[in-house]
């Protein structure tokens, strides 16, 4: 197991390193042009080159790009700063503080949902293949599997507010702070993103379920008289689980992305709308950092599944 | 002279095409009646001019926020403009930003994936941790990312959907061609002198077909999908021009938007990511159940 953990580490450390020479190149080298960005079309031409070399100069812009990469990832590792907001010169730190801990409960939730629908839906399909009940849950995988959750999400304000008059609340409080006012923000954006992965834990489920209950061991645990709730919780599920908690793992990708467009729809004040509410105020070093935030909480929680899947299913790590 | 010649070699492919066609709605009626609903979707982004009822961009400022009528089927915006038409118009830049960028990026992919797999060794190796890098991260905050910094037009959003697509074709199509570089016809070609170009070209990239047909039906979906995200997020493509995800950030903008702004839009996304998954899904049954799973 030792190995198998100091292998997966490994991996993940030139990803990592990757991932932040990927969003630097696709912010500083590419030919997007950082000052028509920071200014508008309009107002950049309005700008001398002396004033525009000033504010280069400002933003520590004109520098080598190695050096602006070094000095970017050095303050990260060694100071653990993120830089400050080019506009509000607020710290990015201060902004993962207070948005991060809403997205990633946002993210948990929607996990805990997508599972607690899914996984029986899937087994009851497994269970009884052509059934009415199999052929109602196969309508719905398909139908959630197009829905787009922003959409879904949009929906549901535009009920809440024209039936209920409701409407969740929009400025950032923490579940230390206030959990019912906390509850509130997140439980639409949770409910729609577990939907949506629901969609996907259903279909695994029922199919790999399927598989294993035509199993040898599966008919010898039946053939011994072993009830069918016993062969199902003993025997067939925990084989049957491993590829829906590889699913979970590759479906954070789709719960990261889906969230920053969900918080748009519901006004959550998440990680996602600050990304968003930054990209449109063309604070660049805002969004670079929030983006890379993503990306090392996306290899870090894979890691984790990688490591979860090796130690429940011995064949991997031994591999 | 030629005409004789060429006609029954058109006949030929016709009748094997409509064999083919009539194989696929045999073995998955369900997958094919889905099928339909694509065609029509797409000749409806075609003669989107012909059958929307009004202008997509003007304005009626006589017949503002007007609910679902007669006159106007799916009501009217919030500048009076018909929704129903807008609708019928956003289909052009949905389905042709999806199509076209699922092609750019797994043709990208495929070419990728033939390369390293076919070529092995070190170039794999590298190939390898590039792909992995760029799923590394989530696939709308990528294209996000390079909408923002290439500037909001019909081809850097394609490219952006591209880029994100790129890793999924590369990874299928390599598994491909590691299993036919193993070969023994193309252990034959290369005996006989064949250039690596030439075997990965004329012998490796045809049994690459199937799957690529695969992957890109099965990836408009998603491609529909991140395109509406971006405009919703208010970086797609520029208004006034009708999209999908951009009537709905408009809507979004609203304190508390009609229901009809936000239905409708959000209908006929979900119309063609369902019919395009379900027909990938036909056809990967079909053509290469070896795919089930992997995408």
């Amino acid at each position: 197991m030792y190995t198998y953990i100091a292998k997966r580490l490994l991996y993940a450390i030139p990803a990592l390193f990757g991932v932040t020479i990927l969003i630097f190149v696709i912010m500083r080298v590419l030919p997007g042009d950082p000052l028509g960005a920071y200014f508008g079309v309009e107002e950049i031409k309005r700008l001398t080159d002396a004033q525009k070399a000033e504010v280069l100069n400002d933003l520590g812009l004109d520098r080598p790009y190695i050096v602006q990469y070094g000095s970017w990832i050095g303050d990260i590792l060694l100071r653990g700063s993120l830089g400050e907001s080019f506009f509000r010169g607020d710290p990015i730190i201060r902004i993962l503080a207070s948005r991060a801990p809403i997205s990633a409960e946002i993210g948990i939730l929607s996990v805990l949902i997508s599972w607690l629908i899914g996984l029986p839906v899937g087994i009851i399909s497994a269970f009884r293949p052509q059934s009415k009940m199999d052929s109602t849950a196969s309508m719905f995988t398909v139908l959630f599997l197009a829905i787009p959750g922003f959409w879904l999400g949009m929906l549901l304000v535009v009920g809440q507010i024209t039936l209920f008059g409701y409407k969740s609340p929009i400025t950032a409080v923490q579940i230390w702070q206030n959990p019912w006012i906390n509850f509130q923000i997140i439980i639409g954006p949770a409910i729609v993103l577990g939907l949506g992965q629901a969609a996907y834990i259903a279909r695994m489920a029922r199919s790999s379920l399927f598989e294993v209950l035509r199993d040898d061991y599966v008919r010898t645990a039946r053939a011994k008289g072993l009830g069918e709730k016993l062969v199902l919780v003993r025997h067939a599920l925990p084989n049957a689980l491993l590829p829906v908690i590889t699913l979970s793992g590759v479906l954070l990708g789709f719960v990261l992305g889906g969230s920053v467009a969900i918080e748009q729809a519901f006004a959550a004040p998440g990680l996602g709308k600050a990304l968003v509410a930054a990209a449109i105020d063309r604070d660049f070093n805002v969004v670079q950092n929030i983006t890379l935030f993503y990306a090392v909480v996306f290899i870090v929680v894979n890691l984790f599944v990688d490591l979860l899947y090796g130690w429940l299913d011995p064949r991997i790590r031994l591999s | 002279m030629t005409q004789e010649l060429e006609l029954p070699a058109v006949r030929i492919a016709l009748n094997k095409s409509v064999r083919n066609v009539r194989r696929f709605a045999v073995r998955s009626p369900f997958a094919a009646a889905w099928g339909v609903v694509a065609i029509l979707l797409v000749l409806m982004a075609i003669a989107a001019p012909i059958i929307a009822p009004k202008d997509p961009i003007k304005s009626n400022f006589t017949k503002m926020q007007a609910p679902p009528d007669r006159s106007s089927l799916f009501g009217t915006d919030n500048i009076g403009r018909d929704i129903l038409s807008r609708v019928i118009h956003g289909s052009r830049v949905s389905l042709f930003v999806a199509l076209t960028s699922v092609l750019l990026g797994t043709s990208l992919g495929a070419v990728w994936g033939i390369a390293s797999g076919y070529t092995g060794g070190k170039v794999d190796l590298i190939a390898e941790r590039i792909l992995e890098i760029i799923m590394a991260t989530p696939g709308l905050i990528l294209a996000f990312l390079l909408v923002l910094v290439l500037g909001s037009t019909v081809w850097t959003i394609i490219l952006a959907i591209a880029v994100t697509r790129l890793p999924f074709g590369a990874r299928v199509i390599r598994s491909v061609a590691l299993s036919v570089r193993e070969m023994t016809y193309v252990e034959a070609a290369r005996a006989i002198g064949a250039s690596p170009l030439r075997t990965m070209v004329q012998h490796v990239a045809p049994q690459c077909i199937a799957p690529f047909i695969v992957l890109v039906t099965v990836h408009l979906g998603t491609a529909i999908v991140i395109e509406a995200s971006l405009s919703f997020l208010g970086i797609g493509i520029r208004p006034p021009t009708a999209t999908w995800g951009g009537m709905l950030g408009e809507a979004s903008n609203q304190l508390v938007p009609n229901w009809w702004f936000v239905f409708f839009p959000g209908v006929f996304i979900t119309i063609a990511v369902m019919s395009f998954n379900l027909v990938g899904d036909g056809l990967r049954d079909i053509l290469d159940p070896r795919l089930r799973g992997t995408t």
